[in-house]
């Protein structure tokens, strides 16, 4: 299996000014050194709390924001190193599916509008077939033909995420983002589009980033696992892997609140050089205090925490 | 544009300044039909004559019609309206969307010029630019247009620097979709409406500031008509002709009005917080 993506070591540092006056800023570390890859055919699942970082990252991935550090190989290509001009052809082999459906539809907009735009800004077919190829994408995502003129804001939650789907597969993307997709929705729903995004994956040989903040929907459809807390993956593995042995305390702990539906929670304080999960760990000792733990494990399990005797 | 119209018909001032701007509109555009006196020939018999059947509104004190004068005038005024606020309009967008979009210090360099501006005695500075350049209708739009963009500039950049963060954008940027094509196709069409709002008020304070160059012998010049050169003439027989300075008034009043009644009626189709709102964002 080839990669379809490898990043290393990505940074992304925000600042925040806490008012026009004041020289001191606070600086938020929403990407601390993620390194990660995604197979061919494969989807990789990150989980975490929210401001873990795992938006920013998508984005990042994706360069519709630019990261501070780092570099992202995409098919071979480091994309970093190229302009926006250079890199505005490359877009069409990545898309994005965002959380909300309501701001992620354009409100003037019809679905043969939105749904077409990426297919004629990038030439795939011409302006007399393109209402027929619209037609199909919408078939393929579970929409019929009465949805083709229809604004945003006449269909439901679950209706809109299937045009933002349609509009993000309609290039035939080799990576597939997906930010969050089904939080937004009931859960009815979202296993209706869970299933649509395993469908479509497997229709189209898609590759997929899934980033959710609940272990079940990553269970339900990734084959890899990474988790992320405040910025850095504490542990990364096949799901097997994860699911059944989980190494890291935060994953344990998101494992007990997903099977039996609670968990303890410590404090949460900050601390320089600690470990980042320093503040709320029920085991830390002294070590973790003054020293940031690196990933470290085989290929099908890694790690970053020294309880885990490998150090 | 017709959805935006019927939703401000249903709306009661909407509905009352479109009641009072049509019937203005109707006799801009049919000015020589329904103007049955030339505005410019003088009647030397019957000069400053009250209000009659032949004359509805008087005439002036060269025996003019002054219906027909305040129904050409009105041309002038609709005017003056339409181009200093279009002029206005295109380049407060520009600015605030360049703003609003690229932000940083481009942001900060435009937003200081906003502020600058802002600072120029308006109507001092168009007395100035008219003393330099021949007080003619033409300079008079241009100037008001290049005096009054500030408040657009300032409305669409904080309009677009809340939908530039919405995710349809970031969808469009994935798309592959020129910063330009962006701006024009997906930000700006929903950051809009409360121009509209602006742009309608803005109309009513052209006509004024128009009417008001006039009335001081720097704007319209005679023999054309405008309401404020009609009232001009009037303050010298303001004792003797009522009518003079009266119909002329009432036609300014009305019509800064009527856009005043549809800003407001806008204002109510547009927020998003009223049941009327048309359009959602």
């Amino acid at each position: 299996m080839g990669e379809v993506l490898s990043v290393r070591e990505l940074s992304k540092t925000y600042e925040l000014k806490k008012s026009v006056f004041s020289i001191r800023s606070s600086k938020i570390r929403a990407l601390d050194k993620v390194s990660l890859k995604v197979n061919e055919h494969e989807t990789l699942g990150i989980v975490g709390e929210s401001g873990s970082g795992k938006s920013t990252l998508a984005r990042c991935v994706l360069l519709l924001e630019r990261p501070d550090l780092g570099e992202i190989h995409f098919c071979g290509v480091d994309l970093l190193k190229l302009k926006e001009k250079e890199l505005k052809p490359l877009r069409r082999w990545m898309q994005i599916v965002f959380q909300d459906p309501y701001s992620s539809l354009n409100p003037r907009k019809r679905v043969i509008d939105i749904v077409s735009e990426p297919i004629l800004n990038f030439n795939l077919v011409d302006k007399g077939t393109v209402r027929e190829k619209v037609k199909d994408i919408l078939l393929s995502v579970g929409l019929d033909e009465s949805f083709v003129d229809k604004y945003p804001h006449e269909m439901s939650g679950g209706q809109r995420q299937r045009v933002a789907i349609a509009r993000a597969i309609c290039t035939e993307p080799s990576l597939l983002v997906a930010d969050e997709p089904v939080s937004s929705l009931d859960v009815s729903i979202q296993a209706q589009i869970l299933s649509l995004f395993l469908k479509i994956k497997e229709e189209r040989k898609l590759s997929m980033i899934f980033i959710s903040h609940d272990l079940n929907v990553i269970r339900f459809i990734s084959e890899r696992v990474m988790v992320m807390f405040k910025g850095k993956i504490v542990e990364e593995g096949e799901k097997e892997e994860i699911f059944s042995n989980p190494l890291h305390p935060y994953t344990r702990l998101l494992l007990d609140y997903s099977i039996r539906g609670r968990g303890r929670i410590r404090g949460d304080e900050d601390k320089e050089g600690a470990c980042v999960y320093y503040g709320r760990c029920e085991w830390r000792g002294k070590r973790c205090a003054n020293e940031a733990p690196l990933l470290y494990g085989t290929e099908n399990h890694r790690v970053a925490c020294f309880l885990e005797g490998t150090y | 544009m017709m959805e935006v119209l019927k939703a401000l018909w249903k709306t009661s001032l909407g509905r009352a300044g479109i009641l009072i701007l049509l019937p203005m509109f109707f006799c801009a555009v049919f000015a020589p039909v329904i103007a049955f006196h030339s505005p410019y020939e003088p009647d030397i018999k019957n000069i400053l004559s009250p209000p009659s059947l032949s004359h509805p509104f008087g005439t002036d004190m060269l025996g003019r019609d002054v219906f027909s004068r305040v129904i050409y005038g009105s041309r002038i005024s609709l005017l003056v309206g339409f181009v200093s606020v279009g002029i206005s309009v295109v380049i407060g967008i520009l600015i605030g969307a360049i703003s609003g979009y690229y932000g940083g210090l481009l942001d900060n360099l435009l937003m200081r010029l906003v502020d600058l501006v802002l600072c120029f005695p308006t109507f001092f500075l168009i007395l100035a630019v008219i003393a330099f350049l021949e007080p003619s209708i033409w300079n008079i739009m241009v100037v008001i247009g290049l005096t009054n963009w500030m408040g657009v500039a300032r409305l669409v950049r904080a309009e677009i620097m809340s939908i530039k963060t919405k995710d349809f954008v970031l969808a469009a940027k994935a798309s592959g979709l020129s910063n330009l094509r962006i701006i024009f196709t997906h930000i700006l069409p929903n950051a809009l409406s409360p121009v509209y709002v602006v742009a309608t008020f803005g109309m009513g304070g052209a006509i004024l500031t128009e009417s008001a160059l006039s009335f001081l012998g720097i704007g319209v010049q005679p023999p054309t008509p405008s309401w404020g050169n009609i009232l001009t003439q009037a303050k010298e027989c303001v004792e003797v002709a009522w009518w003079l300075s009266l119909f002329p008034g009432l036609a300014i009043f009305f019509t800064v009005m009527g856009y005043n009644l549809i800003g407001e009626g806008l204002r109510d189709i547009f927020d998003p917080k009223k049941r009327l709102s048309v359009i959602r964002v």
